[in-house]
Formats: C-alpha cells, structure tokens, sequence
C-alpha cells in the first residue's frame, strides 16, 4: 500500500479537500458560470481554409445585425512585436501569439480566429458571425510533417529561415529550428554493439482532451479597467500577455482563476481572453466566450504528431553502447514544438556514454500546437522505449532487468547534460519487479509490456501568504489555479508547519491583485514550488508569532522557538513560562504589534525529476484486433506524496491519458486539411468500460532540495503508456508496430499482411 | 422566435422559465434557471457532464429541448444534497479521491445514483458500462470505479 | 575561470562546435556578459532561452547565482511543462 511512516502529523494523510464540497454539489463555478449583468456573447469567426491569404473582411452586415453590439478583427488589436516569451512548453515568438489570437494577413489552418462578435443572444452572435464576410486567397496546404519539409513544400512563413544550422540558410523554410544534443561519440559506441536495432516511428497528434472546453468572461470598464474569469491554468499569464497583446497596463487588468475543469498543459496560452477582452472594450459591456467542442478540436492547439528514427545498440550481455534518434515534430501553424525536451528526455533514463538525438521544429498547416503533460517526451520515449523492449526480447534479458542494467543513478550525467543528484529509476524498476502484477502468469492472446519515463519537473515562481485569524484560523492565499487537488495539499504543509489542525487551515487561490506573479499550473511544479512558498510563508509567520512571544514574555526573540502549534521558552535559563498556542497568540495580536502574517515570494529552484516504470497486460482479439488493456501497474518515485490520494490520481490519469494516445486518439484530416473527427464520438478518448483499475505504486526517494522531499509527480505518468501498450501488443500478437495508435484496423491490417 | 413558457418540477419544486424552442434542457437550466451545476462539455451526448434525471430516466440534458420537460420531474446535482447532509456517493467521492478537477463529477453522481437506484449490488463491469458515457480525463475512472462500488456496499449495509 | 558545458547543437551554432569554454566570472551575470564578448550572440540565447544548471542543480532564472572554478555548469534550452 502507499502509506507512510509517522514522521509528520498531516503530510502522508488522505485529508478531504477543501474545495471538495463544492465540487461534488455543483457549487463551485467554471469559467462558463460566470453570469453579469448585461452580460453579451461572444462568438468567433473561424476560417474554413488551411491556408489561404486574407485579402478583404467585410463586418458591416454583421454590424447592422440588431443585437450586434461589438465586431473585431485584427485591426482592433496592435501589431505585436517579434519577441520570444516563454510559453508553458517551448518560448515562443510573442507576433505568432498575436496572429494565432486572431489572424492579420494569413491563415494558417482550418478553424484560425479571423474576427469575433458580441450580441445580446448567442442565436444572434452566430447569425452575425454568419454575416461577417471574409475574403480568401486559397492556397495550396501541407500537414504531414515530413512533407512539410520537402523543398517543395507550401511555405507557411516566408520570415522563417532554419535555426540552429551554420551557416544560416538563404531561403525560408518550413523547417523552424534544429536542435541537437550529444555525448560522447555514437559511432564507435555503435561499432562496439553486438546488436544495434533500428526503427522509423510516427505518432499522429493528439488533444489534451480536457472535459470543460475554453471559456472566459470579460469586464472593461470607460477608464480602462478590466476584470477577467477564465478558464485558464495561469490567470498571471493570461494578464501578462493580455495586457502585451492589447498594450494595457498590467495593473488594470485583474484575472480571477475560476474553477478549472482540466488542462493538462492545453490551457497555458490565450484564446478567448484578449477577444472577449477587446469586445468587452468596444461594447462597453461584460462579454461571455465559451468554445465549443468542435471548436476546442479545431482552434486549441493538441501535441505535435511526429516522425522519429531511433537506433540503438548493445552489447550481447545487455549493456547499452550508444543511442541516436533524430525526430521531426510538427509544430502547426507557428514554430515552437516540444522538440527540444523530447530531445533531451529521449534517453534520459539511462547511463549512456554515447548518444546523440537531433530534432527539427517543423511548421505545417495544422492547429499551433500547445503543451500537453510532459511535453514531447512520451513521444520519444516511446520510440526509444520500444527498442529497449526490442533489444531485451533479443537478448533473452528480461525488460525490467535490462533497464536497470542500463538505468540512470545518483551521479549518472544525463544525455542533455546535466548530472543527476539523488533520483528514483531504479527504485521504481525494483518496485515494479516485485510487485504480484509482474509475476502473474498469461494466456492465450494476451502479452506485458514495460515500460519506463523520465521528466525533469520544474520550479519557478510562486508566492504564498499566511494570515493568521483572530480565532487562530489561517487564511492561506496562493495564485496556483487547482488542477488536480493542490489545495488540499499546500494546507497540509501549512498546518503540519505551524502545528495545527489542518481543518483549521483554508487555503484560496486568489487572484492577480490579491497576490504575486506565479508562472502557470504545469511542469508538475505546484506541489513543489508553490508549497515550498507556503513552507517559507508558514515560517515566515513563525517567526512574526516568536517576535510576539518575546515581547509578551519581554525577552529575546532568540529565546522563543516554536514547537508543535505552540511558542515556547527555548530553555529554562529564558524564563518559566507557559507556552503560547497559535491561538492564543492571535488573540492578542492587535495588543503586541497588529495583524500576524507572513509572506513568501519566490522562485523555486531545485525540482526534482521523476522516473516511472508502468507494466500493461493486454489481449489483442484475433478477429477484430481489438485490443484490451486487461491489468495496469503504474510505478512512480514520487519524492514524498503529500496527500497520497492525489499523487495517485495523477498517476492513473496520465496512465489513462497515454493509454488513449497508445491505442486510439488521433487527429484525422480530409484533403483539404479540414479535421474530420472533431468531437468526443470519433476523437475516442478512453471511457470507463476501456480500462481495468489502474494501480499506482508510490515510491519515494525524497528530493533532498525541498522540505517535505516533495517531486513534481503529474507528468511523468503520461510517458511509459505509449510504449508500455506498443510493447504488450508485440508480445501478445508477435507483431512490432511502429506507428500510433495502434487501433483495429491497424491490427487487422498487419494481421492480414503476415498471413 | 418567441419563447415558449414552460413549467416543470426540478429537484422537487415547482419551478417556471421561459426559453426558445431550438434551447437545449442544459441551456435552459444553466442561463433560465441558474443552475450551473449541470455542465456542457460537447453538446453532442458524447461526455455526459450535462446528465441529468428526467423523469426518473439517466439524460443528456443536451440533447432534450427545454420545452420538453413541460410537466416533467427533472433532478440535477443541486438536488442530490439533503439540507446540510452530502448523499453517501457525494461523501464517498471526497473520501475517495473520485474527483480530480470536478468538472465530470455532477454528471458522473446524477449517472451513479441512477444505477444504484436500480441496482444496489453492481459488479466492477457493471458500473464501468453503466459510467461509459460519462468521460472523465483527469481520473482515469479508477478511484470513481471503487467509490460507487463502495458506496453500494455502504448503502446495502454490507 | 570557469568552465561552461554547452550543448553540441549550441555548441554547434556559436562556439565552431566546442562544448566546453572557459570565461572569467565569479557569478553567473559575469559568465553570460564574458560568454557574449567572446562568443556573440550565445550571451543573449542564454539570457533570452536558457537556463544554467550548477551542480546539478537547474536554474530559470540565475543571474545572481555565484559560480566558483569547480562548479559543473551546465547551459540547457528552457523546460517548461504542461
């Protein structure tokens, strides 16, 4: 089981979460149950074309329309600069926000915002989108990203030219950037193989496929002023780049995090905010924008779809010698792919001396894509993970032993460079070999699959306050919108510092004003950032109640310490007295100096990467190469879990989320580079009755660089599905596919062709 | 388009609105009534957030007309609560950890109480086909699997 | 000095492919500023879209990060998440 040793009172324990309640009544509100007085509709115009030059926009009709009380383009917005800014996953060039936003001169794929419109009735809104008038110039498009970088290919920008080559190319291309990391030297380390596997992998692109789609509302008012609710896993950086986009002070722009209902990195951008924002300015009135589900496929940006090569080589004893992979991601519309840590996280569970892994940054005529869990890694590490697989079935060395033959450790120098401190790889691929699911005997059809992940987790910015009541209650504010529990996590650690119940603590996420900047809900660093802020704020009110405790007592702050919820004299030698509970000390705050608070602004440093190590049993149907996913293990070195239930629940969310990625989901487009699957029926997410209970085992190897040991845990469960499932259908059909997913008719046609 | 001028029971009281004949039953609760428990995920019953009860049967509430519950009982998640005391799945999905971001979680309760309603003793593939139409992203459906199932045996005072 | 680890494709594109330089600095402002002088252009990338690891450790933002002569420093492409 996953319970801990008694060494904390609240860190370890399966509290209930205080946004809980709400949450199970139909309390808490969304981005779209926001309701304003004279509140208007938003609906955006969406060009039908994959690429085509805008040549005339013509709202008049839409204008007229009674009802219509705002129209926008992009001549209602100014023109951006060119400068990059860091964006969720990759940086990103802040002009290709703006025309991703809403489109200026070009458009760039099927369903890209041209112009957008606020009426008292969502009837009308769409009836004056339907007025609005747009002419295109039709150009020919390119999707595939391997076609994209033909020298023939559309262009998509003629102001792209190739980064990270010299010298630097003459002619544009779709070919954005390329990256490379390398150590070592491969070719020898290939030469000294006795087996070398080789293999062209292609994954189609996916969407984060969060239940609530994209929704905000926006208030301006005549002097500038405006309040924003969104639907958003970063309300500062939709302040940030709404006031960069529409040039407004950022101190006149407040963003209220509303309740999210999921993102898992797709709701780390702006969609609807600076529209609704303008629309709100033009009317003069609080506008409602909400995408619907067709519109979540067509205009949010999924992951990237890929082509990668990867070969590796071995020694016949089972040690790796040199690993190369070269991957060609799409980025869509505009550059910035997460090719670079798919690069990085390529090999990175393992102890290479020789590796290299090269990328390319590839724009085509798709939807920009946008980071989803872990960025770029589950795609290549499940092509390097499958032939590890292939290697140990080669080498007659059983998956889980090879890995850990090869398996990261304390010290090993990782392929992108940086030298691991203490980390849990081969804690987890011990964990999984001894757990009953692994020694479980199988029947006919059915075939295991390992498989392992690694991400580097990050910190970054947070802040956290720590007010103390005049009842000995604790108001915590913190500006991480709640994804997935995290509240319930930062009162534990607040409660287990101060010493008290943590019933008695409440923490809110509050908005842009009431707190300061934090980067965005993601990189699986809000336990670990965020909390650490809520560790310094709770000590930092420690200190503020010791200091009171002195002056009560009319000694030294030096003689007080603070010891389970309660200031005490550091010794007899200080004097005899009584010691003071929090709440005690709240009582008297406004007689020793005022309100008793303290505060933490910080930037995180120190995350913790995470390993995992997943084992799925399938049976794939002879017939109708259906494939089910009969058992699933997910082991993860999780640092410490802070609220164990919902480090579990990231692990089996994400293991369902790669499952889907494995065996289903994928973007299907027609000839004219229309999206022909564009809601829940034919985009097949996993549904209850297409998985069996998922078992996450906790591992923890805490992160020595935080104070509870805490590791950012919620992406890593994405990456060893891909290949955990491709490799469990090789062992159960005998058959090695290289190209995801891998649905019947796959199957069935890779039957048909052995037979 | 005039608006239709429609009178229904919803979570036991007697409730009127008034609303196009083209709105949905989820729009009418959410923008007439202000009941934004019930959620809209794909307007198309594929996800199952806006479920409902209506007439005692398991809806997507997105796919019946407001004007259809003219006469009828609708139950939603504002309803499921008794005053100041959870219903036993809202209280055991807390325990649990059956939610993650909460979105799905009104649909997928409207959708487990109609099968506990009916069957106090569902086997693990009993619940999972009954909550296929309830997607939820975040939970992988592990931790919401266990919870109904251990409510059952709650509720059956096993 | 202290001695910086590029990555090859960095490497590649500012420093004719070598993947460890020296520069004279004793915090990590200095390093970026000496980095520039000798090698333009890879000051800014690594102001604009890196980040610098120390022992290890990976830091976003490390300007006033002290670096000492056996510091392993380590430059990288920005990470982010989703």
């Amino acid at each position: 089981m996953n319970e801990q040793p008694k060494q904390f009172k609240w860190v370890g324990t399966r509290t209930i979460r205080p946004d809980g309640v709400d949450k199970v009544t139909g309390r808490a509100m969304y981005g779209a149950d926001l309701t304003l007085p004279g509140m208007l509709q938003g609906k955006v115009v969406r060009s039908p074309h994959a690429h085509a030059r805008i040549l005339s926009i013509d709202t008049s009709k839409a204008e007229a329309l009674n009802g219509v009380k705002a129209v926008v383009t992009a001549a209602d917005m100014p023109e951006a600069e060119s400068k990059p800014v860091a964006a969720g996953e990759a940086m990103i060039n802040f002009r290709d926000l703006a025309e991703n936003v809403i489109a200026r001169h070009k458009v760039l794929y099927e369903g890209q915002t041209v112009a957008a419109v606020a009426a008292t009735t969502i009837d009308i809104a769409e009836q004056a989108a339907a007025l609005i008038k747009v002419e295109y110039e039709v150009l020919p498009h390119v999707i595939d990203v391997l076609e994209a970088m033909k020298d023939d290919a559309p262009l998509l920008h003629d102001h792209i030219f190739t980064g990270g080559v010299k010298p630097k190319p003459e002619k544009p291309s779709n070919v954005a950037n390329r990256v490379e990391f390398a150590l070592g030297d491969v070719d020898a380390g290939f030469a000294a193989a006795d087996v070398v596997i080789e293999r062209n992998f292609t994954t189609e692109p996916v969407h984060q496929g969060y239940i609530e789609p994209h929704a905000a509302v926006a208030d301006m008012g005549q002097d500038g002023k405006v309040d924003v609710w969104c639907s958003s896993q970063g309300h500062f950086m939709v302040r940030s780049f709404c006031a960069g986009l529409l040039k407004i002070p950022m101190s006149k722009i407040k963003v209220t995090a509303a309740e999210i209902g999921g993102g898992f990195g797709g709701k780390t951008t702006v969609y609807l905010e600076p529209l609704a924002i303008m629309l709100s300015r033009k009317s003069g009135r609080p506008v409602r924008m909400v995408m619907s589900r067709e519109e979540v496929f067509r205009a949010s940006g999924p992951t990237s779809g890929a082509a990668l090569t990867v070969k590796i080589g071995a020694t016949k004893d089972g040690r790796i010698t040199a690993g190369d992979a070269t991957l060609y991601f799409q980025a869509g519309a505009f550059p910035g792919s997460p090719v670079g840590p798919a690069a990085m996280t390529a090999f990175a569970p393992y102890d290479l001396e020789n590796a290299r892994v090269v990328g390319y940054d590839v724009v085509s005529n798709r939807q920009k894509v946008v980071a989803y869990r872990a960025p770029g890694a589950p795609i290549s590490e499940y092509g390097v993970e499958s032939i590890i697989d292939e290697l140990a079935v080669k080498l007659g060395i059983d998956p889980i032993e090879f890995r850990a033959k090869n398996g990261a450790k304390e010290g090993t120098q990782a392929a992108y460079g940086v030298k691991f401190g203490t980390i849990g790889m081969q804690e987890t691929l011990a964990a999984a070999k001894a757990t009953e699911h692994y020694k479980t005997p199988l029947g006919p059809n059915q075939g295991r699959g390992v498989a392992t992940g690694f991400w580097f987790n990050i910190g970054g910015e947070s802040c956290a306050g720590i007010r103390i009541n005049e009842d000995g209650t604790v108001s915590l504010t913190e500006g991480s919108p709640d994804i997935g529990g995290s509240r319930a996590s930062m009162a534990i650690m607040a409660a287990e510092v101060l010493g008290i119940d943590v019933a008695k603590v409440k923490p809110s996420v509050v908005d842009t004003d009431a707190i300061g900047y934090h980067f965005v809900t993601g990189g699986s660093r809000v336990t670990f950032a965020t909390g650490m802020a809520v560790v310094d704020a709770s000590k930092a009110a420690i200190d503020e109640m010791r200091a009171r405790a002195a002056k009560i007592w009319d000694v030294d702050v030096d003689g007080v310490v603070w010891e389970d919820g309660h200031a005490k004299p550091a010794s007899t030698n200080v004097g005899d007295f009584e010691p003071m509970a929090l709440a005690e000390l709240a009582a008297m705050a406004n007689k020793t100096g005022g309100p008793i608070s303290g505060h933490a602004d910080i930037n995180a440093k120190g995350a913790g990467p995470g390993f995992g190590t997943h084992i799925c049993d399938v049976e794939v149907d002879p017939e109708t190469g259906f494939v089910t996913v009969l058992r699933y293990t997910a082991v993860q070195d999780v640092g410490r879990a802070i609220h164990p239930s919902y480090v579990e629940g990231q692990l089996q969310g994400g293991a369902a989320q790669g499952i889907g990625w494995a065996l289903n989901e994928a973007y299907l487009y027609d000839k004219n580079g229309k999206m022909e699957n564009a809601g829940f029926l034919d985009y097949r997410v996993p549904v209850a009755s297409d998985l069996p209970m998922i078992d996450a085992v906790l591992v923890e190897v805490p992160n020595p660089t935080h104070p509870f040991g805490v590791r950012g845990v919620g992406e890593v469960p994405i990456i060893p599905p891909l290949a955990a499932v491709n490799n469990a259908v090789a062992a159960a059909t005998g058959m090695r596919f290289t190209a995801l997913p891998i649905s019947p008719p796959a199957i069935l046609a890779s039957m048909a062709a052995k037979n | 388009m005039t608006k239709q001028h429609i009178t229904a029971t919803i979570n036991g009281e007697e409730a009127e609105y008034l609303c196009e004949p083209q709105e949905t039953l989820l729009d009418a609760l959410r923008d007439q009534i202000g009941l934004t428990g019930t959620k809209e995920g794909c307007s198309s019953g594929d996800c199952g957030a806006c479920s409902v009860m209506l007439d005692g049967r398991l809806v997507c509430s997105c796919l019946v007309l407001g004007v259809e519950a003219e006469g009828k009982t609708v139950e939603t998640i504002e309803g499921m609560a008794n005053g100041e005391d959870l219903h036993p799945l809202q209280q055991k999905f807390l325990e649990e950890a059956a939610l993650q971001c909460g979105y799905c979680t009104p649909g997928v309760l409207i959708a487990a109480k109609a099968l506990l309603d009916i069957n106090d003793n569902p086997s693990e593939t009993e619940v999972r086909y009954w909550l296929a139409g309830n997607l939820c992203r975040c939970t992988g459906y592990d931790k919401i699997v266990r919870a109904v199932m251990s409510t059952a045996a709650d509720m059956r005072g096993a | 000095m202290v001695r910086v680890v590029l990555t090859s494709g960095t490497a590649q594109q500012y420093t004719n492919g070598k993947t460890a330089v020296a520069v004279e600095a004793s915090n990590v402002r200095q390093m970026v500023k000496a980095l520039e002088v000798k090698f333009p252009g890879l000051g800014t990338e690594i102001e604009t879209a890196m980040s610098v690891a120390i022992d290890g450790v990976i830091l976003p933002d490390p300007f006033l990060e002290t670096v000492r002569e056996d510091s392993d420093i380590f430059v990288l492409p920005k990470i982010g998440g989703g």
